[in-house]
């Protein structure tokens, strides 16, 4: 029904301040019709903020939004093509699961035959049929968020938005509604604009996200993308787990830009960036990639390998970190899938050598 | 006790004295309400059966009191009176309600209790004085009418509203609207403020968020400020007494003269009857309401 082409958020130059606070600096952002978009970054970091301008609940300080090319900048929220979940379990606490659904299509005096049918298609849709007639207070966390989404998706809406609406459900749940949520796009079809903390919710669900912290936008991509190619040293240390070196260019060479570190000098392929000898950077590669080689193991050459002293083992089920640190003092991490057997025992205070391979490292700018 | 080691156990005597002690207090409360509030009010119903005698009563079984009350002119007074106080809750309800939503709604969090603090400023100042001074405004030569007769509104001074049930009405107004005002500002509590970024997401203009949200949900406080305006407007005789006029008598003030005329049964009768009518509003309101809910707003 949309366009692949389409672009259903068109945002240039956003900013949003409260008095002397800069929640939102310039922020430009498109996110295509018919995709699940996430917002993703940690508490306080604007997203919620970005969310909100799209919505209509606050206007921006500088900067436009168009919905589908329409600019709805100074808009009211039901001036717009969007429709909100919202976090905590914001439903009308004396309206049954069936009045809440329909209470927007009774606003838009439908008849009520027509508001009947919808509702009963929308609450087979979200899986509620069977409790039409419950009040909020006597349905779980996950089954209100249901409601609150079917109360949103029944206007028919180009744009849902989603703010953290599985932040306060329990871990078992919010992974199961995680997936509910990616079908639910798939089978509806429009665009999902949906604001999160959790990584893991959001790799789960997303064809694109973004990284919003301190009011500004990090960086976009898939979420493959992001986690095994981050261009900034935010993303890197933001997702996944990842060991980051700080250093300072000290050459630049054809096998790629060497990284002095203080105590090692690593060899990182620039990936099209265009660092100058002396600057600031900083290095990542991610802890699943590092080892820790076994005695008598020697690093081949497509391995990068530094010294350090063995600090501990944390046994985390499926992968266990070991923990050393660096000549420097800074911590360094290489996660094994547990085995569980003496191979993968060192002494604490043992001098050991970690390596990974050189051409995953990843050299931030910034 | 000084030197005690905390971990010490404590000697299960006095645990079990500590316990009683505590089961004790609770008692306290009941104890109070048994006799000062159950107590007189089963009083008040004995002794409007009695037999009046000169001066006091004498024990017995009649129902002359209530004769005497639904048999004269003050039925006619006791019911024109909770139509009166019908009208000063609606007037209440319709100017006290929306400052109480306006100061949830647009008022800062931190500043909202200062601003209702500003409705008890009028209770400072004794209830005789509050009342009294109305009078220099509605009388004939007051202010109102004056102000009225010099910008040529009126050409002979309004006498419809002091000593009238209308003078009674706006006493009552007067003295009650800050109850509609705290009720109000505690029942809007029960209102979440989500409720409103719905309504926004949805489009409800604003007159529909009133009747389909704000009131049902507020429905219990409006409707206990609603009981507490109308009951003191039937039982408080200070305001048509210097307010009202020969056809503006409630039940508070047929009591009061009851008493005057030494009819103690009868002034038992109409407070028992009052008592009834409150008791009723009560159940009715609890059976529509669920008035349980003021005390545990929603979450």
């Amino acid at each position: 029904m949309n366009q692949p082409n389409e672009i259903a958020v068109q945002v240039s130059g956003l900013s949003k301040n409260y008095g002397a606070v800069q929640a939102l600096r310039g922020v430009d952002l498109s996110i295509g019709a018919g995709e699940y978009f996430v917002l993703l970054g940690p508490s306080g970091g604007g997203k919620t903020t970005l969310l909100r301008l799209l919505g209509g609940f606050i206007r921006p300080s500088a900067g436009q939004i168009l919905l589908h090319g329409r600019d709805v900048s100074e808009q009211p929220p039901n001036r717009r093509p969007t429709s909100m979940v919202f976090q905590s379990f914001a439903l009308f606490p004396h309206m049954t699961v069936a009045q809440n659904v329909g209470y927007g299509l009774r606003l838009r005096r439908l008849p009520k035959a027509e508001i009947a049918s919808r509702v009963d298609a929308m609450l087979e849709l979200v899986g509620l049929s069977a409790l039409a007639g419950r009040m909020p207070h006597a349905l779980s966390g996950g089954q209100q968020q249901r409601v609150q989404l079917g109360r949103s998706l029944v206007l028919e809406a180009d744009i849902l938005l989603l703010d953290e609406p599985l932040a306060a459900l329990d871990a078992k749940l919010r992974k199961d509604m995680c997936l509910e949520l990616k079908h639910l796009q798939e089978q509806v079809g429009i665009t999902f604009v949906h604001v999160t903390h959790n990584q893991e919710e959001a790799m789960t669900v997303a064809d694109n996200m973004a990284i919003i912290a301190n009011g500004e936008l990090v960086e976009t991509g898939t979420a493959q993308d992001l986690y095994e190619n981050p261009r900034r040293r935010f993303t890197a240390d933001f997702i996944g787990e990842n060991n980051i070196f700080d250093g300072r260019v000290s050459g630049l060479t054809s096998g790629g830009v060497d990284v002095d570190l203080g105590f090692a000098i690593l060899t990182v392929d620039a990936h099209g960036q265009t660092p100058r000898v002396g600057d600031n950077v900083s290095v990542s590669v991610r802890s699943e990639l590092v080892r820790v080689l076994g005695r008598g193991e020697a690093p081949d050459a497509l391995l990068q390998s530094v010294p350090a002293t063995y600090g501990e083992a944390v046994y985390l089920g499926l992968a266990t970190s070991h923990v050393a640190s660096l000549a420097n003092g800074d911590a360094i991490v290489a996660r094994h899938i547990s085995r569980g057997d003496a191979s993968d025992v060192f002494e604490a205070e043992a001098q050991v050598t970690y390596a990974w391979p050189r051409a995953r490292m990843r050299l931030h700018l910034s | 006790m000084g030197g005690s080691d905390i971990t010490a156990p404590i000697p299960a005597a006095r645990l079990r004295l500590q316990r009683r002690l505590s089961r004790a207090l609770f008692l306290l409360p009941i104890i109070f309400m048994l006799v000062f509030f159950a107590l007189p009010l089963a009083l008040t119903v004995v002794w409007s059966v009695f037999e009046r005698t000169m001066f006091w009563m004498k024990p017995g079984f009649t129902l002359f009191a209530y004769e005497n009350f639904f048999f004269s002119a003050r039925l006619e007074n006791f019911l024109s009176s909770m139509m009166h106080s019908s009208v000063s809750v609606v007037v209440s309800f319709v100017l006290g309600f929306p400052i109480a939503v306006f100061v949830r709604r647009r008022i800062p969090q931190v500043a909202q209790h200062r601003v209702i603090l500003l409705f008890i400023l009028p209770f400072m100042v004794s209830e005789i004085i509050r009342i009294f001074a109305l009078r220099p405004v509605l009388q004939r030569t007051g202010l109102v009418n004056t102000v009225l007769l010099e910008l040529g509104v009126i050409s002979e001074p309004i006498t419809a509203i002091l000593y009238t049930p209308m003078g009674v009405i706006i006493g009552e107004v007067m003295s009650f609207l800050p109850f509609i005002v705290f009720a109000g500002f505690l029942a809007m509590e029960a209102v979440p403020k989500y409720i409103f970024e719905i309504c926004d997401d949805l489009g409800a203009p604003r007159h529909r968020v009133f009747l389909d949200v704000i009131l049902p949900l507020a429905a219990p406080g409006i409707f206990a400020g609603g009981v507490f305006i109308f009951v003191n407007g039937l039982g408080v005789a200070l305001l048509p007494n210097i307010l009202g006029g020969p056809g503006a008598v409630n039940a508070g003030l047929i009591a009061t003269q009851a008493i005057s005329a030494l009819d103690f049964p009868l002034a038992m009768a109409v407070s028992a009857i009052m008592m009834a009518t409150l008791l009723g509003l009560l159940y009715l309101g609890h059976r529509l309401f669920d008035l349980t809910r003021i005390l545990s707003p929603i979450n």
